[in-house]
Order: C-alpha cells, then sequence, then structure tokens
C-alpha cells in the first residue's frame, strides 16, 4: 500500500504548536537553570498563552483545514467553532496562571513543571475543538488529560493528593477505554473515523445497532469528562483532593473540552440519530441537575461544593445540547455562550476559594468564609457577585447564559426540561447565597491571602461577569457565528 | 424652495442661546462685575433677539421669491404611532401669516429687549428676566411657526409658562396689605389660562378625531372636502361614534375659543391681564400687549376655513354659528373692559383693560370674518400699545427717582401710602419729561383712533366691516353698535388718562421732582412712535376709489395664507362677509367724530379735577358706571361666589370625604382592618400550619435525599466504577432496545 502523506499547512495549526513549544521549551531551560530561580516559566507560559490568543484570534472567519489525507477530507479543521473554544481555553490558561502563582508559593508547589504540564493539557482541549476525525479526538482527550493526572498528584508526598491523581486516571483511563470502544464500533459499521464521512454514512445507510452501541460508548466517554450524572462519581473526590488551582482549571477546562468532544460527535457526526440521543441526553440532564444541586446543599467543604456545583452545570450545559438536536443553531451558540460565561464565574469563585486557603487544605470549609466581608470587603463583594451569577440572577452572566440556554430549550419546546432547570436554580440559590450569607452575617477569624495578580485576575473576571449580564448581544453574536461556521455543513447537507 | 427657508430653525436656535447664555452664566456675569456684566447680560439678549428677527426679514424675502406661496419646513418626525394612522411632524409653516406674526414678535421683541437693559438696571435678577424674555421669543415663534395644532399648543403653553414666570419676576413683593400680591398674580393668570388651555386640548383631540390629522393643511383640505360632499355625518377616528359634521365643528370651533378666550383675555376669563401688570413693565409691553395675548387671534384667524364653514352651515340651518359666539364675545368684552378703564387710577391697569378691550375688538373682527382687518389691528395695537406700556414704564420710573429724590430731601415724608403708577399723584409731566409725553400721545391719539395715527385705519376697517354687512348679518348691526360705543370709550379713557397725568398741576412732591428717563428707554419710545405714526400706511384702503401703489398691502400679502379667500374665489363658500376695500367716508367720520369728541369731552371733565390726590373722579356721577364697573363684577363673582365655594367643596373632600371617610372609615375600617384579619389568618393558620409545613418538609426530603445520596458516594474507585458501567448499561439497553424489539 503506498502512503500519501497528508496535505499539511503548519500556520493553521500554529496556536497548538506555540502552546506545545513553549511547553517543551520551558522543560529543556529548566535543566539548566538553578534550583532557586522559578519565576520565569510564569512569563513564559503566560507570553505562549497570548501569542497562540493572538494567532488564534487572527484566523478568525477563515474556515481553514488542514491534515488532509487521501480521502480528501481534512483530520483538523479551524472553523470559528474551534476558535472560539480555543480562546475559551487560552483564556482558562491566562486566568488559572495569575490564581496559582502565590498558591504555589505557600504550599511549596512552585515548580516549572506545573506551568508546563499546564501547557500541554491546554494544547489537548485546543486539539480537541479543531478535531475533525475521532482518532484525533481521542488523541486530544488523552494529551489533555494526562497531565491532569500528574497536577492532581503534584502534591505528594500527601495521601489527599496522590488519591486524587489515582482516582482520576483510573476512572479516566476506564472511560477512556469505552471512547475508544465507541470509536472503534462507529468505525465497524461505517469503515471511518472522519467525522462528515461518518455523516454522509449514515446519510447513506441510516443507523443500526452497531453505530447506535458506538454512539452510547461515545457519550459515555464524553459524560465522564464533564462530569455528567451517572458519571460523575470521581469529581467531589477528585476536586477535593487536588491542589486548588488545579481543581478550577479542571472544573473549566476539562468541562468544556468534554463538551466540545460531546458536540462534535453529537452534533457534527450523528445529528441523523438526534430522535435517538436527545432523550438519552435530556435525561442525563435532568439527572445532573438534580443531583448536582441537591447534593451540593449538604456539602461543608467548598471544593466539594463547587465540585457539585460543577456537576449541576453541566447539566445545564446539557439541556443547551438536547436543545441543539431540534434547533441546532440556538441549542449550541446556547451551550458556548454558557461555557464561556461559566469560565469567568467559575474561575472567579475558584480564586477566592484559593486566597482562602491557607496551606494545602486548611480554610477550605464553608465557616471559614464567616466574616470576610468585614475584612475584604471589596473580595466579598465580588464572591458575592460570582455566587449570584452562579445562581443566574441578572445583570450577571450566569443569568444571560441561563437565558439563552432556557430560550433555546423552549424553542426546541422541552418544557419539562426547563422547568427542572428552573427549579434546580432556585434550589442552588439556597447553597450559593450560603456563602453570602456567611461572608457579611458573621463575625469571623478568616483572611484571604491574596497577591497583586490574583486581585487583578477576580477584577477582571468580575467585570467580566458583569458584562456578559449587561451587554450579552456581542458575544451571542460570536457564538452564534461560530455555531454557523461549525454546523455549515449540516445546513448545506 | 428658496434656500433661505432653509434658515427658519434659526429663529429658534438664536433665542434659546440666549436662554442659555444668560441662564448658565449670565449671572455670574452680572454679579461679578455689575456694569460690563449687565451690558453682556442684556445685550447678547438683544442681539439673539435681534438676529431672529433678522432671519425672519430673510425668510420674507424668501416668500417674496417664492411668490407668496407657503412653504413647510421639516424639522423631524415628532409624535409618529404606526398602524394608528398617527404623525406628527415638527415642522414649521413659513406662510405671510405666519412671518407677519414673527415680524411683529421679534421685531418689537427687539426694541422691548434695548428698552429693557435701561428699565431692568440695577434689578438683583437682571440676568434671569433676560433668560426669560428671550424664552419667551422661543416659545412665541414656536406657537407662530408650528405646522400643526400641537406644535401651537407647545409654543402656547410655553408662552403660558413664560407669562407666570415674568408675572411673578418680583414673587417676594408684598402688596401694602401682606398679600403676595405678585405671586398670587401670578398664580391667577396661571389659573385662568388653564381653562382655556384645558378647552384647547380638547379642541385638538376633537381635531384630530373628526380630522384624523393636526396638521393645519390637512385638516382644512379634509373639512373643506367633507363640506363640499354635503355629508352630514362623520365618523370620528379609530371609533366607531358617528357625529354630525356641523356638530362637530362647532364644537371644535367653540372649543378654540374659549382657548383663544384664556390666551388673549375675553370674557370671561379676562381677570388674570389686569393683575398680570404686576410683572416687569417691559415684559407686561411684550407678553401682556403686543405678543403673547395675540395668540388667541392668531389661533382663531389661523383655524378661517373652520370658523367659515361654521358659518356657511349656520346660514344654512338658521342655527348661531361659533363665528357669531366668537364675534359678540369679542364685541361684548371690548366694550365692558372700556368701561372697566375709567374707573381705574394705576397707569398700567388702565392700559391692561384697553388692552383687554382692543383684543376684544380683534376677537370681534376675526369673528366676523374680518380676518386682514384682525390681524391688521393686531399689527398696529402692536405698536402703539408696547409704545404705551413703555411710556408708562418711563413715568414710572421717573415718579420712583422723583419719590426718591424727595425722600432725600425731607425725612419721614415716606409714610403717605404714595404709590409710583397711581394716576391721582402725578399730573403736569409734559413739562418734565418730554419724550416720554410726546411719544405717549402719539400711542395715545393711535389708540384712540385719531387720524392719521395706525389705530384710526384698523379700527376704522373693523368698524367699516361690521357696517357693511349689515344687511345680510343683523347681528352686524349689534357688533357695530357694540364696537363703536367701545371705541368711544377709548377715546375718552385715554383723554382722561393723558391729562391726569401730562397737564395740570403735580398732585405730589414725586411728580414735581420727576425726570426723563435714560436715552437707552427714550430711543426705543420713539422707534416705536415712527411705527404708532406709519403702520396704517400697511393697509391703507383705497381712498375716495383711487388706488395708491401702497393700499391694501396687508390684504394681499395675507390673502396667500388666509384659505377663505380662495374658497370664496372658488365659490365654494358662497356666503362670507367682505371688507370693504375702500374708505367708508360715512363710518370714518361717524368714528372719527365720536372719537374727537369724546377726547375733548375727557379733557373737559378732567380739566381741573382732581386737584389732589384725594378728590373724587368726576366720572364717580355717572350712575351705575363706579358702582358697577368699579368693582369689576366677574371678579368680584369669582372672589365672592366661585372661590368660596370651590373652596368650601375642596374642604369638603379634603376633610370630609377623603379624610373621614377614604381614610379613616374606608381605609382604617374597612380595608386595613379586613386586611389584618386576612393577614392573621394567612400566617398564623395558613402559612405556619399548612405553606411552612409543607416547605419545611421539602426542605426535609431534600435534606433527607442529598444525604442518601451522599452514602452513595464511599470513596471507593470500585463503587464509582461501578456506577459509571451500570450508566453504560443503561444507555446500551436504551439505544438497543428499538433493534432489540425489531
Amino acid at each position: 500500500m503506498e502512503f500519501t502523506p497528508p496535505e499539511i499547512n503548519l500556520l493553521i495549526v500554529a496556536p497548538v504548536l506555540i502552546i506545545m513549544a513553549a511547553g517543551s521549551l520551558g522543560m529543556v531551560i529548566d535543566l539548566f537553570m538553578p534550583d532557586g530561580k522559578k519565576g520565569w516559566a510564569v512569563w513564559l507560559a503566560a507570553i505562549g498563552l497570548l501569542l497562540a490568543l493572538a494567532q488564534n484570534i487572527a484566523l478568525w472567519n477563515g474556515n481553514y483545514e488542514t491534515f488532509i489525507p487521501q480521502n480528501g477530507v481534512a483530520m483538523v479543521v479551524m472553523d470559528n467553532f474551534a476558535i472560539f473554544l480555543n480562546a475559551t481555553f487560552l483564556l482558562t490558561g491566562l486566568l488559572v496562571i495569575p490564581l496559582s502563582r502565590s498558591y504555589l508559593q505557600r504550599t511549596g508547589l512552585e515548580k516549572p513543571e506545573y506551568y508546563m504540564l499546564l501547557l500541554f493539557s491546554i494544547s489537548g482541549m485546543m486539539l480537541m475543538g479543531m478535531a475533525n476525525d475521532l482518532i484525533l479526538v481521542f488523541l486530544a482527550l488523552e494529551v489533555l488529560s494526562i497531565p491532569l493526572y500528574i497536577m492532581c498528584g503534584m502534591l505528594w508526598p500527601r495521601p489527599e493528593s496522590e488519591e486524587s491523581a489515582m482516582k482520576y486516571f483510573l476512572l479516566g483511563a476506564f472511560s477512556s477505554a469505552i471512547f475508544v470502544f465507541g470509536i472503534a464500533l462507529v468505525y465497524g459499521a461505517t469503515t471511518t473515523t472522519a467525522i462528515p464521512l461518518i455523516f454522509d454514512a449514515v446519510a447513506a445507510n441510516g443507523l443500526n445497532a452497531m453505530i447506535v452501541t458506538g454512539l452510547a460508548f461515545l457519550m459515555v466517554g464524553a459524560g465522564f469528562k464533564v462530569a455528567a450524572v451517572p458519571f460523575h462519581m470521581w469529581t467531589p473526590d477528585v476536586y477535593e483532593g487536588a491542589p486548588t488551582p488545579v481543581t478550577a482549571f479542571m472544573s473549566v477546562g476539562a468541562k468544556i473540552a468534554g463538551f466540545a468532544a460531546l458536540l462534535r460527535v453529537l452534533m457534527l457526526a450523528l445529528p441523523q440519530a438526534s430522535g435517538e440521543w436527545v432523550t438519552a441526553v435530556a435525561v442525563l440532564s435532568t439527572l445532573t441537575l438534580i443531583i448536582g444541586n441537591v447534593v451540593a446543599i449538604r456539602q461543608g467543604n467548598i471544593k466539594r461544593m463547587l465540585a457539585y456545583s460543577s456537576i449541576a452545570h453541566a447539566g445545564y450545559i446539557l439541556i443547551a445540547v438536547a436543545a441543539a438536536a431540534d434547533n441546532p443553531s440556538a441549542g449550541v451558540s446556547s451551550a458556548l455562550f454558557y461555557m464561556f460565561a461559566y469560565l469567568f464565574t467559575n474561575l472567579g469563585a475558584f480564586g477566592m476559594v484559593i486566597a482562602l486557603e491557607r496551606n494545602y487544605g486548611e480554610g477550605n470549609l464553608l465557616d471559614d468564609f464567616k466574616g470576610l466581608a468585614k475584612r475584604h470587603p471589596w473580595l466579598s463583594l465580588a464572591m458575592a457577585y460570582f455566587m449570584l451569577s452562579l445562581t443566574g440572577i441578572p445583570p450577571t452572566g450566569g443569568f444571560s447564559a441561563k437565558f439563552y440556554v432556557f430560550g433555546a430549550a423552549i424553542e426546541a419546546e422541552l418544557y419539562w426540561l426547563v422547568l427542572i432547570g428552573v427549579i434546580t436554580s432556585v434550589i442552588s440559590g439556597y447553597y450559593y447565597l450560603r456563602v453570602v450569607y456567611l461572608m457579611y452575617m458573621f463575625d469571623g477569624e478568616g483572611q484571604l491571602i491574596t497577591g497583586r495578580a490574583l486581585q487583578f485576575a477576580v477584577f477582571v473576571m468580575a467585570i467580566s461577569t458583569l458584562v456578559l449580564g449587561l451587554f450579552p448581544e456581542g458575544l451571542f453574536n460570536l457564538t452564534a457565528e461560530a455555531t454557523l461556521s461549525a454546523t455549515r455543513l449540516l445546513a448545506g447537507g | 424652495m428658496n434656500e433661505l427657508f432653509n434658515l427658519a430653525p434659526l429663529i429658534l436656535v438664536f433665542p434659546i442661546i440666549g436662554v442659555l447664555f444668560n441662564g448658565l452664566v449670565g449671572r455670574r456675569f452680572v454679579d461679578h462685575d455689575r456694569k460690563t456684566g449687565e451690558r453682556w447680560s442684556g445685550w447678547f439678549a438683544t442681539i439673539m433677539a435681534l438676529s431672529a428677527f433678522v432671519v425672519v426679514v430673510l425668510l420674507n424675502l424668501a416668500l417674496h421669491a417664492n411668490h407668496f406661496h407657503a412653504e413647510t419646513v421639516m424639522l423631524w418626525d415628532w409624535i409618529v404611532i404606526p398602524g394608528q394612522g398617527l404623525s406628527i411632524p415638527w415642522a414649521m409653516q413659513i406662510d405671510t401669516l405666519s412671518v407677519a406674526m414673527m415680524l411683529v414678535v421679534t421685531g418689537v421683541g427687539s426694541i422691548i429687549h434695548i428698552y429693557s437693559i435701561g428699565y431692568m438696571h440695577g434689578d438683583p435678577d437682571y440676568s434671569r428676566y433676560f433668560a426669560y424674555l428671550n424664552l419667551f421669543l422661543f416659545f412665541m415663534l414656536i406657537l407662530v411657526a408650528g405646522n400643526n395644532y400641537l406644535v401651537l399648543f407647545v409654543g402656547w403653553e410655553g408662552v403660558g409658562l413664560c407669562s407666570y414666570l415674568l408675572i411673578g419676576f418680583w414673587h417676594e413683593r408684598l402688596a401694602k396689605d401682606g398679600t403676595m400680591k405678585n405671586a398670587n398674580a401670578a398664580r391667577k393668570a396661571m389659573i385662568a389660562n388653564r381653562v382655556g388651555d384645558a378647552a384647547m386640548i380638547l379642541g385638538i383631540i376633537l381635531t384630530f378625531w373628526v380630522f384624523g390629522s393636526v396638521e393645519f393643511n390637512h385638516v382644512f383640505e379634509e373639512a373643506i372636502h367633507i363640506f363640499e360632499s354635503h355629508e352630514e355625518m362623520v365618523t370620528l377616528v379609530s371609533t366607531n361614534i358617528e357625529m354630525a359634521f356641523s356638530t362637530a365643528l362647532f364644537a371644535i370651533t367653540v372649543l378654540f375659543l374659549i382657548a383663544a378666550t384664556g390666551k388673549s383675555a375675553q370674557l370671561v376669563l379676562h381677570v388674570w391681564l389686569p393683575d398680570a401688570m404686576a410683572g416687569p413693565t417691559p415684559a407686561s409691553s411684550l407678553i401682556h400687549a403686543a405678543t403673547m395675548v395675540t395668540s388667541g387671534i392668531y389661533l382663531i384667524v389661523r383655524s378661517n376655513v373652520l370658523y367659515e364653514l361654521s358659518r356657511a352651515l349656520s346660514v344654512h340651518s338658521g342655527t348661531i354659528s361659533s363665528s357669531d359666539i366668537v364675534a359678540l364675545v369679542g364685541a361684548s368684552t371690548a366694550l365692558y373692559a372700556g368701561l372697566i378703564a375709567f374707573t381705574q387710577y394705576d397707569i398700567k391697569k388702565v392700559l391692561a383693560y384697553s388692552t383687554v378691550s382692543q383684543l376684544g375688538f380683534m376677537i370681534a373682527a376675526a369673528g366676523m370674518g374680518a380676518y386682514v382687518a384682525a390681524m391688521f389691528h393686531l399689527i398696529t395695537h402692536a405698536f402703539f400699545k408696547a409704545l404705551l406700556f413703555m411710556g408708562a414704564g418711563s413715568v414710572i420710573h421717573g415718579m420712583e427717582h422723583g419719590h426718591h429724590e424727595v425722600a432725600h430731601g425731607h425725612h419721614g415724608h415716606d409714610d403717605d401710602g404714595f404709590d409710583p403708577q397711581d394716576m391721582r399723584y402725578m399730573g403736569g409731566l409734559r413739562k418734565l419729561m418730554p419724550v416720554t409725553f410726546w411719544t405717549y400721545l402719539v400711542g395715545a391719539l393711535a389708540l384712540a383712533g385719531i387720524f392719521p395715527f395706525a389705530g384710526f385705519w384698523s379700527k376704522d376697517e373693523i368698524l367699516a366691516h361690521a357696517n357693511a354687512n349689515q344687511g345680510e348679518y343683523g347681528l352686524f348691526l349689534v357688533l357695530f353698535i357694540l364696537l363703536a360705543l367701545a371705541a368711544v370709550c377709548t377715546a375718552f379713557y385715554m383723554g382722561r388718562q393723558l391729562r391726569m397725568v401730562f397737564w395740570g398741576q403735580p398732585r405730589h412732591e414725586a411728580a414735581r421732582h420727576a425726570h426723563e428717563s435714560s436715552p437707552i428707554m427714550t430711543f426705543p419710545l420713539v422707534l416705536l412712535a415712527v411705527f404708532g405714526t406709519v403702520a396704517g400706511l400697511f393697509n391703507l384702503p383705497k381712498v375716495l376709489t383711487l388706488e395708491f401703489g401702497w393700499s391694501l398691502t396687508l390684504e394681499h400679502w395675507l390673502e396667500h395664507s388666509i384659505q377663505t379667500f380662495e374658497l370664496m374665489e372658488e365659490g365654494i363658500l358662497a356666503h362670507v362677509p367682505h371688507t370693504p376695500t375702500s374708505l367708508i367716508v360715512e363710518v370714518a367720520a361717524l368714528s372719527l367724530g365720536l372719537a374727537l369728541v369724546s377726547m375733548g369731552l375727557a379733557f373737559y371733565v378732567y380739566r381741573d379735577k382732581p386737584k389732589t390726590a384725594a378728590d373724587p373722579d368726576p366720572t364717580q356721577k355717572i350712575p351705575g358706571l363706579w358702582s358697577v364697573f368699579g368693582r369689576l363684577p366677574i371678579d368680584s363673582f369669582y372672589m365672592k361666589l366661585l372661590v368660596p365655594w370651590f373652596n368650601r367643596f375642596s374642604a369638603w373632600l379634603g376633610f370630609k370625604f377623603e379624610w373621614s371617610f377614604w381614610h379613616d372609615f374606608f381605609h382604617e375600617r374597612v380595608i386595613r382592618d379586613t386586611f389584618v384579619w386576612f393577614a392573621d389568618l394567612s400566617a398564623n393558620v395558613l402559612d405556619a400550619q399548612g405553606v411552612d409545613g409543607i416547605v419545611n418538609g421539602l426542605g426535609s426530603v431534600t435534606r433527607w435525599l442529598a444525604d442518601g445520596i451522599r452514602v452513595s458516594q464511599t470513596g471507593y474507585a470500585r463503587t464509582y466504577a461501578l456506577s459509571v458501567f451500570l450508566g453504560t448499561v443503561v444507555l446500551l439497553i436504551y439505544f438497543l432496545w428499538p433493534y432489540v424489539m425489531r
């Protein structure tokens, strides 16, 4: 068999290459740097992320394709959908870095590899957004996951951290296996892994048992990454045990990457099966919403509470995915909007948790928030605002996001799902507002340890949340364009 | 369209710049340096007024170039309700009628601005005064320039506001009995005008209902259309209500008449105008004599089509038309106010009642269909009445200065109740204030209708009109008699005033020491005196059938915007009273003779009376005059009957109905107690036992559920893997079920 090299244009994948190059460069530099000097890694990572972001934005509206093998279907697409997701991942990275710095210093974790692993994980996430081939999706999944396993365990020899890493790795491997099995089954049924070709094959031959089995397995793999019930059980343990900045990063980046995979599979590869998967997604969403929100009420540890909160938010995004079955443009764009708004709000909340954590594991209880408002009025105000946003009270980005998601679901006539979403939002008010209540109504000893970088990042996130709450149209138009570029095949086909 | 028309918005821009300057920074200028500050403040406002005047002159030229055809300058859409057919533009109608008004407003306005610079000298609120004056110009120009009733109404209300502000300009001044004289006068004007304005709003609404538009041209076209098609009934816009066209027309025109009686001080809403003299004299001169009070006449002349159609319909049916009512109201007011003027001692109040009387002439003229004559009298009156007021202001100024000097010379001589406006303290000012005297004389002769001054021509045209048409319209004979008597009154009270103020011996030390006002005040007097003399040229009748190039200028000018003329020519309106175009010698001789005799009589009666300030007035011997008109019957009616009853009713509403019944009984007993009972029931019974139980129960269930699920979170990775596995199995079953069942 003759091998023809695929057509490759490296400029198109430059954002990923920049991140990977920065990571590799850091590894090499570390070898030659004396142990005392560690500050450079932060700057290297930040500059790498900024460069990648710039190049990424420059590709907007390009609809590029590359890595085109013989069959003519590109493995990597750089459409607006991918660019929007890439921007989300890069912003996540850029915001996690200032949140991490002082925490890493006081827990003795300040090692260049932390930042390098962060970069590698982000490169995996970006690949996930750009993937147009299930093989590449799987590759991306692994590239993003493996650095996360390591980062979760970076606080060794503390047992909680090691336990977190071990559980995440074991269960992650388990779900990856299921996911790759799903790919295999789909390949078996359609003789291809290229997403557009799967679409064509289904269009030509219809569904069969093999494909839907593969679909179920793919949903399990993605469901694990986004922490949807019942594939969520690792989440509280892993979030609690991992270093808090890593938790913050996982709760946003990994979740969004998981949804990227899910959207690619459901919306682009198998939209003809939407009649099959819409109910499954809706049921997953319902379970996720109820379990996530209800159990969060009884958590005394803020990290565990936010873990359940992140499960619950996966439920809301799943509403948007379910709506996308009937109404692709509104569903997908509202999901993108939700993830973007969630990025700022959730990282902001984690920023406060990081600032409150004196030493690893100390100051993670909800009671530690008591009386913070008196000593740190501005940061407490920001925290209260993030809590309002997570609850979905206007004028916050969280409200705008829920508004669009529920709107899309109503258009898709998923009324009962909206009803559950609204009821669980009300329930979520109970545990979110409790944080506000504790901060403002009690006296306490808690102290925040904040650097200027962290304060600045929290400020930026609060403002972004406010802007998204007041003027959501601008971003929503972007998400609509992103959706349009990804679903243009659907519209055309 | 001539490009000059595009300048039209500037007539509003200049005054508003003046308002902003004097309103925002003028005071700082004046407070910082009195002398230069006053100069800046006063001249800035004056230059803005003059600039507006220049623009109006340019618009006039544009009209000439346009062969006198009206142009509409659209500024923007103002009120638009799509789907309801409601679209009211903010547009300016530049036609001969509006430009004639604008010329008067800005021309006389500018002269009065100049006069005010001198008159207001030293006033602590110098710049506020000029801000109001410019604001008045702004609104007055909106009023006359608007192309629809609603824009007109904006100006209408705006000038009312300025009038209120200027009457109350010295609102802190108290009367001798301690009442807030000026503030009360301002409120009185506001309240009397409210009545008219309410009618105006109703009239506009009804106009829209009947004709579907408030734009002058649309309304008139539609009215003519309905008239021509002989439709009896009209359907109100957006309703199913049908209304007789004649009734609708009658209602609209009468409502507009009521509006005009408010603004133009006609019976029975005239009571505010004499009190309005509490304001600064130049403001009285501009607003309460020359311009604002004529807006009622403008409204009627502008609506001439509606009034003439009403007349035509009533000729048909033999009922009284709204035009007849207009004319009757005007003529009665003319005579009534003329009689009251006999009994006034305040130099400005005599002029105020004279204004009411002359406005009555104009209204009567408009009601008789003599629209050009009405406008003619409006214009000449603007000149000579502004002149008289400013002359009176000059006299008052002189008296005050004289009093000042006396008070300085003789200490403790200040307690005789001296009033600088009271004619009983004046006398012999002819020699002391020569410029004021001569100009005042011109104004008085013009007002009395003495040949060849302006008032003679305009008044004569009205009388001639009434005379010429009395064969066809029986009512016009009554009107003619009323107006002729009013003209006699005018000549008499002006003779009385001239005699008391300028001739004889001074009846007070202050009058002995009075002296002439400064040139900045006398110059405008001279200017207006010239106009007061020659303004008759604007509409000179053809004398003895000879036509001079000058004659009937105003008529030729205005016939382009008074559609009645057009309708006459087209034969749509058959019965329109004609104004004689040539001089009717009999009528002219009669009115001149009556005026001369009456004035001479006044000079004779007041030749040596009153000798001192305390002497009674000679006319008090005439039975009924002082006992009826001297007591201001309508004011008395309002104050003795209407106001007390109104107050009693208000008190009943306030204390009995609102407080005792509505608050104490209804709210406290019925609503509050019921509410308390219900709240008690719902809080202690329904809520505490019912709802709380459910909510707490729900909370417990949620917590129990949470605890239950939490137990499954064992911490063992195998449990978690099992969960994933089970989830996968369930999903598989769901997805494969249809294939298995197949």
